[in-house]
């Protein structure tokens, strides 16, 4: 297992530190060291896309990835990160299914049942998450013991009727986080005969819809979005790029789809100038994704905390 | 821009900290993030329990992908134009195949790089199928218009040669000639049933002609369904996998 760890720290983040921390003074409010040690939590973020049902290793082969993957390692990784850390979000951004004749033969249960052993919290929908149709996926939901959360496919007319959320709640030692999913427009993509009445909807207007209620009406203190848009195109189509910016209230995007190696997470101005962060870790879980967010509790009506303070460890793949 | 990213937030805190006053609620504020991604290779320690848990599938899957279901004659491979053996042998498995569903398909096409590998002289596995065509393609036919046969003529063409069966054809100076489909001359002012995938249908490999069918049937089986299914008929026949260069696709390089 390599970790590879790289602090970027050059001259202008030091400015910038500086200047955010004499915001900090000016507004009269207490920097973050000055809290006890209890007013910090520690909030983890696990994550993996296009997984593509690699059960085992890239076989020995001469090829590129040989040797790499494989979930027993990701799940010995996974086991380790939740005895040191407290709070964990283990999440995917779909395509779970297809590109190992495990898949072909089990049909996705071997996925679905790895997937929950490893404790995974959320998954979103991939567009080959329908290869074996609606029914197909169906059929290996019980072998999931975490759900699958798609906010713009309506599958009111579907056999998934009541069976995948638009979003959910995670609670971590007083830390709200709301995480959804979005999906990509299937018509063109995948055979019409596998996604049957499934209906998709703008994935903008209903992620600044649940993104707004995740904030308002749920007071989450990270809304984190799992996407299996893809990262950018060439051409005009939305992407987590165009996501990012053309939304409120999102802190994180998970992506997928476009098996992107990001060699660090991409921060993004949203429509409020607030930072929406985009990260995707390439595809068959060669990689995983870890973020860390640290939040400053607050008791009691006259503290106030610092806001925004990013201090990145830019990691390589 | 990152400066922009960090200047803002303090702003936006101003009226929050009115709100704070207002609530004697805990409230928590993002302070910073870390990244970090680890890299799953060799070196990372296995879940044993894992392992254990899928170990029986692995062994099943393996005893099915191992199985011999046929035998070839000699090997089966691909490089080469106009025609491939490989290329042969498909189209011909699929025509065959695909007749038993609708009898009215005159012609076959796929492309070159649609199949994946080659077969070896000798024993076939399950597993050789599965290289060959790792795909969910499904087939599919369209009724093409004799100008829409002709767009894919030209691309064939261009490509020098693909997989097809049921069509011969002769190129001379990037131009086809002799063209037959089920023996008779083409003609461009009749329609033809090509079988083909739902992939290559929908447009795949720029064949955005093939999504304007005056009809279009999907049969539902999988193609490589189909191939294993036409392995096993030649086996329980006692046959083997043969395929000949047969000039369907001959390059007048003169």
């Amino acid at each position: 297992m390599e970790e590879l760890l790289l602090t970027k720290t050059n001259r202008r983040d030091f400015l910038k530190k500086g200047a955010g921390a004499a915001a900090i003074f000016t507004l009269g409010t207490v920097p973050f060291t000055a809290f006890g040690r209890d007013s910090n939590v520690q909030l983890t973020i696990l994550h993996t896309n296009d997984v593509h049902s690699r059960i085992e290793p890239f076989p020995m082969d001469g090829s590129r990835n040989q040797g790499l993957g494989g979930v027993a390692r990701r799940a010995a990784l996974v086991k380790k990160i939740r005895q040191e850390q407290p709070n964990v979000l283990l999440l995917d951004a779909g395509d779970v299914f297809q590109g190992t004749p495990y898949f072909n033969l089990y049909g996705g249960e071997v996925e679905m049942t790895v997937m929950s052993d490893m404790g995974y919290d959320a998954a979103t929908m991939g567009n080959h998450d329908f290869d074996n149709g609606i029914a197909g996926f169906v059929k290996q939901l019980p072998h999931a013991n975490f759900p699958f959360l798609v906010s713009n496919y309506n599958f009111e007319n579907t056999e998934l009727k009541g069976k995948i959320q638009s979003y959910k709640i995670f609670k971590k030692q007083g830390i709200k986080i709301g995480v959804f999913g979005l999906g990509l427009e299937l018509n063109g993509l995948v055979n019409k005969k596998n996604y049957g009445e499934t209906v998709y909807t703008d994935p903008i207007a209903k992620a600044n819809e649940v993104a707004s209620i995740l904030k308002n009406e749920e007071h989450c203190d990270l809304i984190i979005c799992l996407s299996h848009l893809g990262y950018k195109y060439r051409e005009e189509k939305v992407s987590d790029q165009i996501l990012a910016k053309s939304t409120r209230n999102i802190n994180l995007i998970i992506g997928g789809h476009t098996h992107t190696f990001m060699k660090a997470p991409e921060d993004i101005l949203n429509l409020d100038g607030k930072v929406t962060t985009i990260n995707q870790v390439g595809f068959a879980g060669i990689n995983l994704g870890r973020l860390d967010y640290f939040f400053n509790r607050e008791s009691g009506k006259h503290k106030m905390v610092s806001a925004v303070y990013p201090v990145h460890e830019y990691g390589l793949a | 821009m990152k400066i922009q990213t960090h200047f803002r937030p303090f702003i936006l805190t101003v009226p929050l900290w009115i709100a704070l006053i207002c609530s004697c609620q805990k409230h928590l504020t993002l302070s910073k993030n870390e990244y970090k991604q680890y890299g799953i290779d060799q070196q990372a320690g296995e879940d044993s329990s894992i392992v254990k848990y899928y170990l029986p599938y692995k062994e099943k899957m393996q005893a099915e992908m191992d199985k011999v279901i046929g035998q070839t004659e000699q090997a089966l491979t691909k490089p080469g134009q106009p025609e491939t053996l490989m290329g042969n042998y498909f189209a011909d498995a699929m025509l065959k195949e695909g007749l038993k569903k609708d009898p009215n398909i005159q012609f076959t096409f796929s492309t070159k790089g649609g199949l994946r590998s080659t077969f070896p002289k000798g024993d076939i596995t399950v597993s050789d199928v599965f290289e060959l065509m790792p795909f969910e393609n499904e087939m599919v036919t369209l009724k093409l218009t004799g100008a829409s046969v002709q767009q894919l003529i030209d691309f064939i063409v261009k490509k020098d040669g693909e997989p097809i069966s049921g069509m011969r054809l002769k190129i001379k100076d990037g131009k086809a000639y002799d063209i037959t489909i089920g023996n008779q001359p083409f003609d461009i002012n009749k329609t033809y049933n090509l079988l083909t995938y739902d992939y290559l249908a929908d447009g795949g490999d720029e064949l955005d002609f093939l999504k304007k069918p005056v009809e279009r049937k999907d049969i539902g089986i999988k193609l490589r369904d189909a191939l294993l299914d036409n392995i096993n008929d030649l086996t329980a026949q006692g046959k083997k996998i043969t395929a000949q260069l047969d000039g369907r696709i001959i390059i007048d390089k003169n």
